[in-house]
């Protein structure tokens, strides 16, 4: 994935529109101020040896990762165990047949 | 003719005009939208301009107020500008009216007092013959006695005390260097008031014990203003700094330990809650950077009140180190923690960044034990 840069000057559109550019851009094409790299979530500026996203959205990405993996596994457990009781009831139902 | 008296409102965009007519008996009092005027970005100016040192010195607001301690210094600075001003005219005044200007330098800078004999002009010619001493009453006062053709002493005159030049030269210098300094003072006003707009928003409603030491301190010197006792007064003074420099501390120890936290990448343990672990430390950083700033203005209010501006550059200049190890080594991370900040130049913390820049340049010259005086003639085109 690839960083995107973004217009830092608060009067520019580009800036209030979070519009993103592509790597290889240097200047706005709407203002002509440099341009700097940028989170791709929220648009904060960002140093150039970062990566695509500031630590927050990176954090928030890994919070939904985590909370995914929560539900899910919450969900499996929930399965397990109404299967597990069908299982004892099918075996109780058929003890009482024999 | 009538007179305009312009209310800004702290909270609206509105603006009052109370309109006195020529009588004097009549007036109206209307409210007229900020908006329509065109004034707005003109009123949001005045209403965050407490470090503009062009502008009066200002009534004392409410100490509950977060700007006090900024008036404070603000009013401080201005008072001493004002009177750096005042010395400065003085020098120009005693330069221009004895000459030669050289001789005159010299005469200032030395310590002491000359004594006038305050007689006419017949009897300045009888000093010249030697016909003249000087005694002293039992009191100590001292006259001047002219001998008369027969040999004795005549009346007494008295002798009045004249200090040279009316300068301390000491006064002087520090006078003239203010005014030296005075551009630089600009840039840092300027640059305080820039924390300060984004710092008194989170003052509101906080409380702990560190933030119990700095109201301690403001207290403390409220108190020490109106007590009478000299000794008293510089005890009492003493505490409040004292409480003021613990708080600072303190709460610098703590922002350092949040700012830490955030660095080690501490909030990752709770899983799925990351966020809401940094957003909480970023609140405390918060307050505690809002607070910090708080006391340091109030330290450095009280010594340029009590005119120890060394003292206060040396706060200044410690404000702006803190500012150094703690936000500008960390400034690229802060702005990615908070969710408040774009990361442009004008953004919060970049703007907090830049404190540190002009600070140590003015606390040097201050506390240089140098002091130069440059003095330059202005022509001024008189037609």
């Amino acid at each position: 994935m690839k960083k995107v840069r973004g217009c830092m000057n608060e009067k520019c559109v580009a800036n209030q529109k979070k519009t993103p550019y592509k790597e290889e851009d240097e200047y706005c094409s709407k203002c002509g101020h440099k341009l700097y790299y940028v989170c791709k979530k929220c648009y904060t500026q960002l140093p150039d040896d970062s990566g695509n996203f500031c630590v927050r959205c990176y954090a928030e990405k890994e919070d939904q990762k985590d909370r995914i993996i929560k539900t899910t596994g919450g969900v499996l457990t929930a399965v397990g165990f109404v299967v597990v009781n069908r299982g004892k009831k099918g075996i109780n139902t058929l003890s009482k047949i024999k | 003719m009538k007179r305009v008296m312009t209310v800004v409102s702290g909270t609206t965009s509105m603006k009052h005009e109370l309109i006195v007519e020529p009588n004097g008996k009549k007036y109206r009092y209307k409210k007229v939208n900020a908006k329509e005027n065109g004034n707005v970005s003109n009123i949001a100016k005045i209403k965050n301009s407490y470090m503009d040192l062009t502008s009066p010195i200002t009534d004392e607001i409410s100490t509950y107020n977060p700007a006090y301690p900024t008036v404070l210094l603000s009013n401080g600075l201005k008072t001493r500008l004002a009177e750096s001003q005042i010395v400065a005219e003085k020098v120009y005044c005693a330069l221009a009216s004895e000459m030669p200007m050289l001789t005159q330098m010299q005469q200032s800078l030395k310590k002491g007092v000359k004594y006038v004999v305050d007689i006419s002009e017949s009897t300045s010619r009888a000093i010249e013959e030697g016909k003249i001493k000087l005694t002293t009453d039992k009191s100590g006062r001292m006259y001047a006695q002219i001998r008369d053709s027969n040999g004795q002493f005549g009346s007494q005159l008295p002798i009045i005390e004249e200090s040279l030049a009316h300068l301390d030269p000491v006064q002087m210098a520090n006078s003239l260097q203010i005014q030296a300094l005075r551009g630089q003072l600009d840039v840092i006003t300027g640059q305080i008031n820039l924390i300060d707009q984004s710092v008194r928003a989170v003052l509101q409603g906080q409380q702990s014990d560190r933030i119990g030491l700095y109201h301690s301190g403001l207290s403390l010197y409220l108190e020490s203003r109106v007590i009478v006792s000299n000794n008293l007064k510089s005890t009492i003074t003493a505490q409040s700094l004292s409480a003021l420099s613990e708080s600072t501390f303190q709460l610098a120890a703590v922002m350092e330990s949040d700012i830490e936290y955030l660095l080690n990448g501490e909030y990752k343990i709770a899983k799925g809650k990351n966020v809401e672990l940094i957003d909480e430390r970023m609140q405390k950083i918060y307050h505690s950077f809002a607070f910090i700033h708080q006391a340091t203005m109030l330290r450095a209010g009280i010594y340029c009140n009590l005119g120890e501006l060394s003292a206060m550059s040396t706060v200044l200049d410690e404000y702006s180190r803190f500012i150094d190890n703690t936000v500008v080594n960390n400034v690229d991370l802060l702005v990615q923690w908070d969710k408040t900040d774009s990361g442009s130049e004008e953004g919060v913390w970049k703007s907090r960044a830049k404190l540190k820049l002009e600070m140590s340049d003015l606390a040097k010259q201050l506390n240089d034990p140098d002091k130069t005086l440059f003095l330059g003639i202005l022509k001024e085109d008189m037609k």
